[in-house]
């Protein structure tokens, strides 16, 4: 039985979530497009099959539409694998890993602008930086990077390194060197000249990391604890924090100012100038074929769960209260993984 | 990642072999013996339902063992396009919950569980015979569904035959077997040679595109010895070579593209020793090995992951004649598995397994069969086994049987060792069934109804943790209620000869905890199959329909494959009166139905094969 699940669905293994980048407040300007105000979450799919798709939650969390892909480009699939989305200016870059395709859509109508498929291998992330689009590329273990006006490949940067999530701050750009519990690197490179600039060494199961302010914050978990740690982006120093108490944390989110994560099926917070993990959850979630927390961002203070439900049906999204309390619960598709804030 | 990827391939991961043994033998040397050395087959399956296709029936099908099974049983196929992976679940059980048994060795796969039906070659078997239900005593881990028998067959008694057989398909599809069999009153040998090879970039229908990076070929060689020293000592040895590769065809146009290679050898001894006319005793020793190469990039010329099992089975066969018509067999085994591969750093496992069988014919109506088996595992504690049977002759025309049965399925090399994901912890699978069979036949007809209930808990299911990987946990359950119906009828006027035979399957499987049915277990399906023939012409029907199926686990109505129906016709002659020369011609899916058996895999249109058998 299961076979689905196990047989193509799976795939990609590991967890980890997204990346909801922008905790500014929600302001009333005009739409600028039909998902303008949102919040966009990929449903990666099964592995093996092109049924990856995105999903839109509407600001005040009252509405919930899937497949807005298909459904602004005629029917079509988005792609087998659909594994994250990064933004620049009016386009949303959608990374279709076991298509080895980034579809360029416009984010706020999702009409289908062009896809990106040369220097591919595998894409995992992407970031944009100096007019230019940073791809990692987990098959040749390069960054590849394109120009964000043609779309065009530009040049390959070979890392050698697991390369998983990139971030883009003070006109460099940080590849996490590590994925699935492995790894302790973090490699910076120049967004202006794209050579490599230099590595951080940070904790083993380096999974999750976010900038706010000019400082990196990089969250690494593993069976003896977790760390984090701040890379200043101005004097490439870096600083640690660490825990035995909470091991193999994950989902680093950046809200306001907190950084939230979560261990097993619990939620944790605490401020991101702090000295000291938090150690107590503020709630749990009941566990779900052990794939809770699939997908996980914090928007405002309200945390949002993307449970796969094993991959063998729709995922489910749930919002809570700082608290615990479900305010929402809306049924996804294939593997949801990640929220992406549109405004 | 890639292996990770690997692994889920195929579904979870799995499996040892435990097997048969051998009843019976007691026919004495003669002219034109036939000896197949999977004995318990054929003797100690008498309340159970045996299907056996006929050599007939493998040409009239497709070279893989998928295309055979799924136009000649009730077993539903999971096939990832035209020869790529293919999976089987039969009687609602899942892909490891099939064993296929080669010569009576299981050799479902130590890494995976299961057998790949793309990775069997059918034409290389003289017959191949389906068992519905449990047969975790006889054959041990995987035959909870039922049991594939792939067979080869030695025969003895002056002659000399050579076969040779062609079949070229579109898409430059190419299936050709050589064998030469020789054989006098003390030796019999014979040695065949397949090749299948496709460049299977058929058209979808309806559609612009085409099957991409499907490609495959495979190559088999097979030989079989057996030699009489005299009435009481024989000799006999089997062996296959399997040699494949299959790109695996890509879903979206710019997909990295894989490939992935098999290679398997089996070798088989049998010294049969009968002390007297009621004792045959049987030492057979088998050497099985397994591999596999996976290429995530085709463009790179080394491998990315690779896995390879080598088995030694050792088993003593004793069995005696007690009463006049009761026999007891007691059977002792040795199973050493060493696996090593990408996933796993070597590993041995080591089985040791004792079974006891007993059949009893209480008179000409009546009889019974019990059999229990019990194992001691290196790396996991294996439950008590058993099967019980009986049949009944209420009339001459009808027979009622009566089975059931205890029958598992062990965790696999990589659920138990997999890097830093493996579950040593891991219990088999394991599951009770009861089935109650109708049998009425007359001279020409014979009509067989089937009812059956299958339990089963502790399904190993690899799922995402919340640490960091994919790891096999023991967590469902499911209960599969079925029906199952088929007659054969077969007359002859004249030099006309008629068959028609016809099955039909219904399949309730449900996971006991949302009561929801399995997701890729149709309820319904239906094989039906006409021939005819007058003198050397001969025509065939081959029909087969496979009824919805639900692709997630939530009997979601937007979440399905519709069903499909498809149709095969084919003719032959034979322009020779006394041995085979035969051209025939075959139009599979005749009425060009648009079907896919997974998700975003289309198969092929109507198509066409043109065959030549020639046998002197």
């Amino acid at each position: 039985m299961n076979f689905k699940k196990i047989y193509l669905g799976l795939g990609i293994a590991a967890l980890f979530f997204a990346s909801c980048t922008t905790e500014d407040e929600v302001q009333a300007l005009p739409s600028l497009g039909t998902y303008d105000k949102g919040v966009l979450v990929v449903n990666e799919g099964n592995f093996g099959e092109p049924n990856g798709s995105i999903s839109f939650l509407s600001n005040d969390f009252n509405t919930f539409q899937n497949d807005i892909y298909a459904t602004e480009n005629s029917g079509e699939a988005l792609g087998d694998v659909a594994q994250s989305m990064s933004f620049n200016g009016d386009k949303a870059f959608i990374v279709v890993n076991n298509s080895n395709e980034i579809k360029v859509v416009n984010r706020y109508s999702f009409k289908k602008v062009a896809t990106i498929t040369e220097g591919l291998n595998k894409p995992r992330y992407s970031v944009s930086s100096n007019g230019k689009l940073f791809v990692t590329n987990s098959g040749n273990k390069s960054v590849s990077v394109y120009s964000l006006d043609t779309y065009a490949l530009l040049a390959t940067i070979n890392i050698d390194k697991t390369v998983e999530r990139i971030v883009a701050a003070n006109n460099k750009i940080y590849v996490q060197n590590g994925a699935f519990g492995t790894g302790n690197e973090v490699t910076m490179i120049s967004a202006a000249d794209n050579s490599i600039l230099s590595t951080f060494e940070v904790g083993q199961g380096v999974n999750s990391m976010e900038e706010k302010n000019g400082i990196l914050y990089v969250l690494c978990g593993n069976n003896e604890g977790s760390s984090l740690y701040r890379i200043n982006t101005t004097t490439d120093t870096k600083s640690v924090m660490q825990t035995q108490t909470l091991k193999n944390a994950k989902n680093l989110d950046v809200d306001g100012d907190n950084m939230w994560f979560t261990v097993g099926t619990g939620v944790y917070a605490m401020p991101i100038v702090g000295s000291n993990f938090n150690t107590l959850p503020l709630f749990s979630v009941a566990d779900n074929d052990f794939s809770t927390f699939y997908g996980f961002a914090v928007i405002n203070g309200y945390v949002l769960s993307a449970d796969a439900n094993g991959f063998t049906q729709n995922g489910i999204l749930k919002i809570y209260t700082a608290a615990g309390l479900v305010l929402k619960t809306y049924n996804t598709k294939i593997g949801p993984n990640g929220f992406f804030l549109n405004i | 990642m890639n292996i990770m990827i690997l692994q889920r391939l195929y579904l979870s991961v799995f499996s040892t072999m435990l097997f048969c043994s051998a009843f019976g033998q007691d026919t004495s040397i003669a002219l034109n013996e036939v000896i197949i050395t999977d004995t318990q087959l054929r003797d100690f399956t008498e309340t159970q339902t045996i299907l056996e296709l006929s050599d007939t029936i493998i040409r009239r099908n497709g070279h893989l063992l998928t295309s055979l099974l799924e136009f000649n049983s009730g077993i539903y196929m999971k096939e990832h396009g035209v020869g790529m992976v293919s999976s089987p679940s039969f009687r609602g059980t899942s892909s490891q919950q099939t064993a296929v048994v080669w010569n009576g060795i299981n050799i479902n796969s130590q890494l995976l569980g299961q057998t790949d039906f793309n990775v069997i070659s059918t034409r290389s078997f003289e017959s191949i015979t389906i068992k519905a239900g449990g047969g975790s005593v006889l054959y041990g881990s995987g035959a909870i569904g039922g049991t594939v028998h792939l067979n080869n067959t030695l025969h003895f008694g002056e002659s000399f035959k050579n076969d040779f057989q062609i079949y070229f398909g579109e898409n430059n599809t190419l299936s050709s077997i050589y064998s030469v069999k020789a054989a006098s009153a003390k030796w019999s040998a014979s040695a065949g040679f397949t090749r299948n090879s496709s460049d299977n970039d058929y058209k979808f229908i309806g559609k612009e595109q085409r099957n991409t990076n499907g490609q495959y070929f495979n190559n088999s060689f097979d030989a079989a010895v057996g030699y009489k020293f005299n009435r009481r000592n024989q000799v006999e040895f089997f062996s296959q070579m399997y040699d494949g590769e299959r790109h695996f065809a890509i879903t979206s146009p710019n997909a990295i593209r894989t490939k992935y290679q098999d290679f398997n050898t089996r070798n088989l001894i049998n010294w049969t020793f009968k002390p007297s006319t009621k004792v045959i005793s049987k030492l057979k020793l088998a050497f099985i090995t397994e591999e596999f190469k996976y290429f995530d990039d085709i463009n790179i010329a080394d491998h990315t992951s690779k896995g390879e099992v080598q088995s030694l089975i050792a088993k003593y066969d004793f069995s005696v004649q007690l009463l006049a018509k009761a026999k007891l067999n007691v059977l002792l085994e040795y199973n050493n598995n060493a696996a090593k591969g990408s996933g796993i750093t070597q590993k041995t496992r080591e089985i040791a397994g004792a079974s006891v069988l007993w059949k009893h014919d209480l008179d000409e109506k009546l009889g019974y069969e019990i059999g229990l088996r019990k194992e001691s595992a290196s790396d996991f504690d294996s439950p008590l086994l058993f099967s019980a049977g009986t049949y009944y002759d209420v009339f001459s025309f009808y027979r009622i049987k009566l089975n059931a049965s205890k029958n598992y399925r062990i965790p696999t090399f990589n659920d138990l060792y997999w890097l830093d994901a493996g579950n040593i912890d891991l219990k088999p699978e394991n599951s009770l069934q009861g089935e109650f069979i109708n049998v009425f036949s007359t001279g020409a007809l014979t009509f067989t109804a089937t009812g059956y209930i299958t339990k089963v808990k502790d399904m190993i299911r690899w799922l995402p943790t919340n640490g960091a990987v994919w790891s096999p946990f023991n967590t469902d359950r499911v209960s599969v209620i079925g029906a199952e119906a088929a007659i054969d009828y077969s007359k002859n006027i004249g030099n006309h000869s008629f068959n028609f035979a016809a099955g039909y399957s219904y399949t309730n499987s449900k996971d006991e905890k949302t009561k929801k049915q399995l997701f890729y277990v149709p309820y319904h399906k239906i094989t039906g199959s006409a021939d005819y023939s007058y003198r050397n012409f001969s025509a065939y029907y081959q029909l087969m329909f496979t009824g919805m199926v639900f692709t997630t686990s939530d009997e979601n109505p937007q979440n399905i494959i519709a069903d499909y129906n498809l149709s095969n016709i084919g003719i032959d002659y034979n322009f020779s009166q006394k041995n085979t020369f035969k051209i025939g011609l075959k139009l599979s899916n005749a009425w060009n139905e648009k079907y896919n058996s997974l998700d975003q895999r289309p198969m092929p249109g109507r198509n066409f094969t043109l065959y030549l058998n020639l046998n002197y």
